[in-house]
């Protein structure tokens, strides 16, 4: 073990600064667009709503390594040479966006529909409404689905070593190839996936425990009203 | 021929790998149910360390990417156990069935804390024994809450299968590259078989909206 470590350590440890790559830059791109996917969805515009609709549906209804290899075919057939990280990232920007947008979009619903009410019987302009009654509601209710999603992605991202991303999975069949070592590579890259997917979830966990107290409190203190 | 033909001609070439990845994940379910049951007892166990060890292997499954868990299972357990040459059918149902059991488990764990306490407290006010606690009031109950979300545990696994086109099963993704190679046409196979992942998870996840509108008043009474 130690002098696999001395002889690809450093390969496997680019390949786990791969990952975070891929996840971090694609989950950010991916959840902003997603945001604004979902605030559409939950808009007045049928027609976009509809088309938002059908993103969602064909990304949460196909498979990442299809998608994946998707994107990476039309931009073969176009002949427009990207390099595979960045259609890695993208690929990982695409999926997070649509599912992203679902999460915003249930906790839209999940408001009660009082609240905008009240904020504009208290005369509350549309940016007014929206920056002090509803956001501040949003995103409890957002954050720890977000935070899943996050380590949804990072398990995901792993089928970009079949497209020739240089992440971790695809570090580990690099280092294969060299020492024919097998189960020792799987289990260490399986470990720092390990580390980093429960690191996540654990803060994903947290966020939700804080938020399900934030809000018993809340409740607690309007019942003493 | 224009793309929309040639996706249509490829259908029929893909059908035989959609019935592999169908296969393969009706077997995966079935066998992620099987293995959820001992694991929801196990963490009901009133020996601590059964529980400990039931909730270490949910944590290992659910922080592994299927991915890795299939190349360990696939590549791994040989080289370490000398076995020569696995399935990878098999293997493929058996990493489809341990990640899915750990999620089943979750699932069958909430649906029975969703039972109310007091129904436990009657059923055995009346008398009855710890089976016909279970039988007759606790699964009747935890049904309702647990069926839409197994469904919703089986578009997780089709959506995990393609994992197997990874360790040489011929199952839709890996037919679809084939053809792909055979025809020299990269989008239309895969423009079809993304048609047909399609239809099946958009009928599951139909199906698991369709159920949870229909049972979940009925579930959350009492």
């Amino acid at each position: 073990m130690n002098d696999l470590i001395a002889s690809h350590g450093t390969l496997i440890a680019e390949g786990f600064l791969g990952t975070l790559r891929v996840v971090a830059i694609g989950f950010v791109a991916g959840a902003m667009a997603g945001a604004a996917l979902g605030a559409i969805a939950c808009g007045p515009a049928g027609w976009a709503r509809m088309l938002v609709r059908c993103y969602v549906e064909l990304i949460r209804n196909t498979p990442f390594l299809v998608q994946a290899s998707l994107l990476f075919a039309l931009f073969g057939v176009a002949g427009v040479r990207v390099s595979t990280m960045a259609l890695g990232i993208a690929a990982v920007a695409l999926y997070t966006a649509a599912y992203m947008a679902e999460i915003v979009r249930g906790a839209f619903r999940a408001l009660p529909a009082g609240q905008s009410d009240a904020a504009r019987a208290l005369g509350l302009g549309r940016m007014a409404r929206l920056s002090k009654v509803i956001l501040p509601q949003l995103l409890p209710a957002v954050i720890p689905g977000a935070a899943n999603l996050v380590a949804t992605v990072t398990k995901e991202s792993a089928f970009l070593a079949a497209l020739s991303v240089a992440e971790l999975t695809f570090a580990g069949q690099v280092a294969i190839s060299q020492t024919f070592r097998v189960f020792e590579i799987w289990a260490i890259v399986g470990a720092l996936y390990l580390v980093l997917i429960l690191a996540l979830l654990g803060t994903a966990a947290r966020l939700e425990r804080g938020l399900v107290w934030a809000q018993a409190q809340q409740q607690r203190q309007q019942q003493r009203k | 021929m224009d793309l929309a033909t040639r996706v249509a001609a490829t259908l029929p070439l893909l059908l035989d790998g959609l019935w592999t990845t169908l296969v393969i994940c009706a077997a995966g379910m079935v066998l992620a149910v099987a293995m959820a049951v001992p694991l929801v007892a196990a963490r009901r166990s009133r020996h601590r360390w059964i529980a400990v060890l039931a909730i270490g292997w949910v944590g290992l499954i659910r922080g592994l990417p299927i991915v890795i868990l299939v190349f360990l299972m696939y590549f791994g357990l040989p080289a370490v156990f000398d076995l020569g040459r696995v399935s990878a059918f098999w293997v493929g149902v058996v990493a489809l069935g341990l990640n899915g059991g750990a999620f089943v488990s979750e699932i069958l764990r909430a649906a029975i804390a969703r039972v109310p306490p007091g129904q436990w407290e009657a059923a055995a006010a009346l008398g009855l024994s710890r089976g016909a606690v279970w039988r007759l009031v606790v699964i009747p109950q935890m049904l309702p809450v647990a069926l839409p979300a197994l469904v919703g545990e089986a578009t997780f696994i089709v959506k995990a299968s393609p994992v197997l086109s990874l360790i040489t099963v011929v199952d839709l993704t890996r037919r679809f590259q084939q053809v792909a190679m055979q025809t020299f046409d990269p989008l239309a196979p895969m423009l079809a078989a993304a048609l047909l992942y399609f239809i099946v998870l958009f009928a599951l996840s139909r199906l698991a909206a369709m159920l949870e509108a229909r049972l979940a008043p009925q579930g959350l009474a009492a």
